[in-house]
């Protein structure tokens, strides 16, 4: 790739937001309004997300980046159905969602979330029976086959999760959930706890995956680089209690490298805006240039 | 070839303790036979292993076995059920969870053969009251097994099975048992051993079950007509169920499953 | 290194219990009745049961009569009839008290004892709670029958008068239920779980008094005429090493038991709160027709030919003197011809 080419991108990026439209509620892919939790733990209120706005048309790729503690895991907790959020809505394809169900898929954090007791393949086919996703159990196998050889895990189907490295094992949990074709992927720091190397091995990977199956991702990530590389849009979180200090439309052509200057840009504006107010432009000064990032509109919402 | 190698080892190790024992048999058959303790005390080891070969070929020995088996399964089979449905209800209710531990801390400790008086009053004697009495030896260990296994079961795979569309019994049966088994194999091990302690005990101290009784009522028959190596051959089969059982069924069962699935950290 | 000194020190153990069961054996054998005879008060370790059986031994406590004939008593209690007998064998005790089955078992089984007194005379029956089983041939497949223990006085009772009733010794065995006779008595009276219990003095008059409940068959009829329920048993090391100290104590047992059958009042009003009965009640026990303390043998020979016709026991004694001390052998005779009435007394009719 040539540095013209991201030139140009960050221009065309910073001169007409192209994707960033005015989406309305019906339109496909996910939309989450308003959304706020509140937890009472120990006899006190604990604020942990308030008024998260964010939306992502089908096939997008979305990195959620924030503070620990900030509500990561709570958003895409009350986006899986696992959590009530206390106010506000989460739409899928424009209908409300309810409690959890095979059209959001979560990929946990913890190694833990393969079943130990079935081999790679049987946990994918399993749950291809449990979804009747696929009829027949043969046809599951042969599927499950497919999924595993699309996460590159082809000649370990009869691995059993404690035979697995750490990737391996995310890998597996990313074959599962893409295997009951969820409208949309809810990943939770999948690769928080890889090597750098892994991880890097596995961004590539997702994203080819991504590609490949023009699922949508909704991805929560604490590592800067892996919300660049991975986003089409970047939501920045507060921390506690949660809010979006800005959406950022990623300009990087993909495959993205942290070795491009723009990519710097990008790094050190997220950076900044981690300890940033909310809502305000955002914008790096550099000695040599200035580049302003685009932030994405919030969706309208049809109030019904 | 590792395989191979393994099977030498485990050989080895077989070959081992088959030559303990029969150093002890052999231990046994001096002291016998020299001849300053009474036969009726210690008979020599030969005599018990006639003793063992006669019974076994007249069929007394696989008939007592078969009858004290019979008791032990239905037993356990109900302490299966009940500890199932006890803990369906601890699980459901906080409030009955708390009721289950506290008897559980109350009555686990009681060893079955203890509550065998009781059980005769209420249930008379016979094989209703032995059943009973390993129904009580063993449902205590399984229902604190189930309990803590269903608990040990980790929060992220129940959220994979809710995830994957997985309510109420369906989730039980597809995630909360598998997960819980380790413990719920660990459960049936001690529930076994309890149960077959409590059987052998029950128709030995009481003779409860009569003239169809099994292997403890073989022995407590032979005491009674001083046949001291038919004694002491009831007593190797019993020691000798308990291994197989032990060894042939949990142990391979564990490394099918438990081993194989690499559960067994817990 | 470190593994071959644990296999030698488990060696060493194992060397070091045997030697210990060894040792064991020889302190038993070192306590030698020479060794005891020289002692001023003579020691004797007597095993009996409790119930209105062991009235006489009782008494003996009472009035002190085995420290008359100079003897030091130590007694023993057990539960049934063959712990005395594993009592006996094991050295733990000189002399012990219980049915002539058991004792028989012990003999053919290589023991090294006879009988030295006969106790007593006791009224045994079996009892049912089913109005509808009138004798042996009424009992159903599943019909359980409480006794104390298989091999006891009661199941050879019950084996003879199912030979006598079905010709065959065995066709109860799957019917029997081993059972202390309380346990038995509450079972029979509340009917859980049997339907007869082969019992003895005092349950048999409980049982009996409650409706419902009658006699199936009883002792005499089963044998054919009175026997010992109990025979006091001495050890031949006790016995030959100690003859005075034996003399004394079969003088005793006799001393006691003519005070029971001279002062019945007296005895009731003496055992009445061992028992933890009134003193009528113990009377009316210890006078119930049948009841019979006396040091003559019954039966001894009668049980001994049907136990080994039936399979109970391999080996059947030539003579009395075979299974009774002289003491006894004398008392029944031998009669030139005919036999005596005391003698026919040793044989089922
Ligand atoms: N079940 C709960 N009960 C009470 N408080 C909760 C609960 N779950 C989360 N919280 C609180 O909500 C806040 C956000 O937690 P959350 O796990 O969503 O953070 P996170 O952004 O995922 O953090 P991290 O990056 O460390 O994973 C925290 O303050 C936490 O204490
Ligand atoms: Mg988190």
């Amino acid at each position: 790739m040539s540095h013209v080419l991201r030139e140009s991108q960050v221009s065309q990026a910073s001169r007409v937001p192209q994707a960033v439209q005015v989406r309305e509620a019906s339109e496909a892919g996910i939309v989450v309004r308003g959304l706020g939790k509140r937890f009472i733990a120990a006899g006190r209120e604990i604020v942990a997300l308030e008024n998260i706005d964010l939306s992502a048309a089908t096939g997008e790729f979305v990195t959620i980046i924030g503070p620990s503690g900030c509500g990561k895991t709570t958003l895409l907790r009350c986006i899986g159905g696992f959590e009530r959020p206390t106010s506000g809505t989460v739409l899928v394809d424009g209908r409300v969602a309810g409690g959890p169900g095979t059209d959001r898929m979560i990929v946990f954090q913890s190694f833990d979330q393969l079943f130990p007791w079935l081999t790679a393949l049987e946990n994918v086919a399993r749950a291809l029976r449990i979804t009747r996703t696929v009829p027949g159990v043969a046809e599951s196998r042969r599927a499950a086959c497919a999924y595993l050889e699309l996460v590159g895990l082809s000649g370990y189907e009869d691995f059993f999760p404690h035979q697995l490295s750490g990737g391996m094992k995310q890998r597996v949990a990313i074959a599962r959930a893409l295997s009951v074709r969820p409208r949309i992927l809810l990943m939770d720091e999948p690769f928080g706890s890889l090597d750098a190397f892994t991880r890097t091995t596995l961004q590539d990977e997702l994203t080819r995956i991504w590609q490949e199956t023009s699922v949508t991702i909704l991805f929560v990530t604490h590592n800067i680089e892996e919300a660049i590389i991975l986003g089409d849009q970047i939501v920045v979180l507060t921390a506690r209690p949660g809010r979006v200090a800005a959406t950022l439309r990623n300009p990087l052509p993909r495959p993205r490298s942290p070795e491009a200057a723009l990519f710097c840009d990008l790094w050190q504006a997220i950076h900044n805006l981690l300890g940033f107010r909310r809502g305000a432009r955002v914008g790096v000064a550099l000695p040599h240039r200035r580049v302003v990032f685009e932030e994405v509109d919030v969706p309208q919402l049809a109030t019904r | 070839m590792i395989r191979l190698r393994r099977l030498v080892t485990a050989n080895v190790r077989t070959l081992r303790q088959a030559l303990f024992v029969t150093t002890l048999a052999g231990l046994w058959e001096l002291a016998a036979r020299a001849g300053r303790l009474p036969a009726l005390l210690l008979p020599p080891f030969s005599d018990v292993a006639v003793a063992l070969a006669t019974e076994t070929a007249s069929g007394e020995i696989l008939g007592r076995l078969g009858f004290s088996l019979a008791l032990v399964g239905v037993g356990l089979g109900l302490a299966v059920l009940s500890a199932v449905l006890v803990t369906a209800a601890a699980m459901s209710a906080r409030i009955v969870s708390e009721w289950v531990q506290t008897l559980m801390a109350i009555l686990h400790p009681l060893p079955g053969i203890a509550v065998l008086p009781i059980v005769i009053l209420w249930l008379g004697t016979g094989y209703r009251s032995i059943a009973a009495v390993i129904w009580f030896a063993a449902v205590w260990p399984l229902v604190v097994n189930l309990h803590t296994g269903l608990r040990s079961v980790p929060a992220t795979q129940i959220e994979v099975g809710r995830n994957l569309g997985l309510r109420g019994l369906h989730l039980v049966a597809e995630v909360l048992i598998p997960g819980a088994f380790p413990h719920i194999l660990s459960g049936m091990r001690v529930a076994w051993a309890r149960a077959w302690q409590a059987l052998v005990a029950a128709e030995m101290v009481f003779g409860a079950s009569g003239g169809e009784g099994g292997l403890g009522w073989f022995i407590y028959k032979r005491r009674f007509f001083m046949e001291i190596p038919g004694v002491f051959a009831g007593m190797i089969v019993i020691v000798l169920v308990g291994l197989i059982v032990e060894r042939a069924l949990f142990d391979s069962v564990e490394a099918r499953t438990v081993r194989r699935w690499g559960m067994t950290q817990e | 290194m470190r593994r071959s000194l644990g296999v030698i020190m488990c060696v060493a153990l194992l060397l070091g219990g045997l030697g210990l069961a060894y040792g064991g054996g020889s302190t038993s054998a070192a306590r030698s009745p020479q060794a005891q005879a020289q002692a001023q008060e003579q020691e004797i370790r007597i095993a009996g049961q409790f119930g209105l059986v062991y009235a006489p031994l009782m008494v003996a406590q009472k009035h002190k009569i085995f420290e008359k004939y100079g003897l030091k008593p130590v007694w023993k209690e057990y539960g049934s009839g063959a712990a005395v007998r594993e009592a006996l064998v094991s050295g733990e005790v000189d002399v012990g008290f219980m049915g002539i089955p058991p004792f028989l078992i012990g003999w053919d089984k290589g023991c090294p004892w006879k009988a030295a007194v006969g106790f007593c005379v006791v009224p045994v029956a079996l009892v049912t709670n089913n109005p509808s089983i009138k004798n042996l041939k009424d009992f159903k497949p599943g019909d359980k029958i409480a006794l104390p223990s298989p091999g006891s006085v009661q199941h050879i009772l019950l084996a003879m008068q199912a030979e006598r009733e079905l010709g065959s010794a065995t066709a109860f065995e799957k019917h029997i239920v081993a059972m202390p006779h309380p346990d038995a008595a509450a079972a029979l009276i509340s009917k859980k779980g049997i339907v007869a219990h082969f019992t003895t003095p005092p349950y048999i008059f409980e049982e009996l008094s409650h409706p419902g409940m009658h006699l199936v068959v009883d002792d005499v009829t089963c044998f054919g005429q009175p026997f010992s329920f109990n025979v006091g048993v001495a050890t031949t090391r006790f016995h030959d090493g100690n003859p005075v100290a034996y003399a004394c104590f079969v003088m005793a047992i006799s001393e006691a038991m003519a005070w029971i059958n001279t002062n019945k009042k007296e005895a009731a009003a003496l055992l009445a709160p061992e028992f933890g009965l009134t003193m009528e009640k113990t009377y009316r026990y210890l006078t119930w027709p049948g009841m019979d303390y006396t040091t003559a043998p019954y039966g001894l020979m009668g049980f001994a030919d049907f136990m080994q016709k039936a399979g109970y026991i391999k080996n059947v004694p030539r003579s009395l003197s075979d299974i009774a001390w002289e003491n006894l052998v004398a008392f029944v005779g031998d009669r030139a011809g005919e036999p005596s009435p005391i003698q026919q007394l040793q044989f089922r009719r």
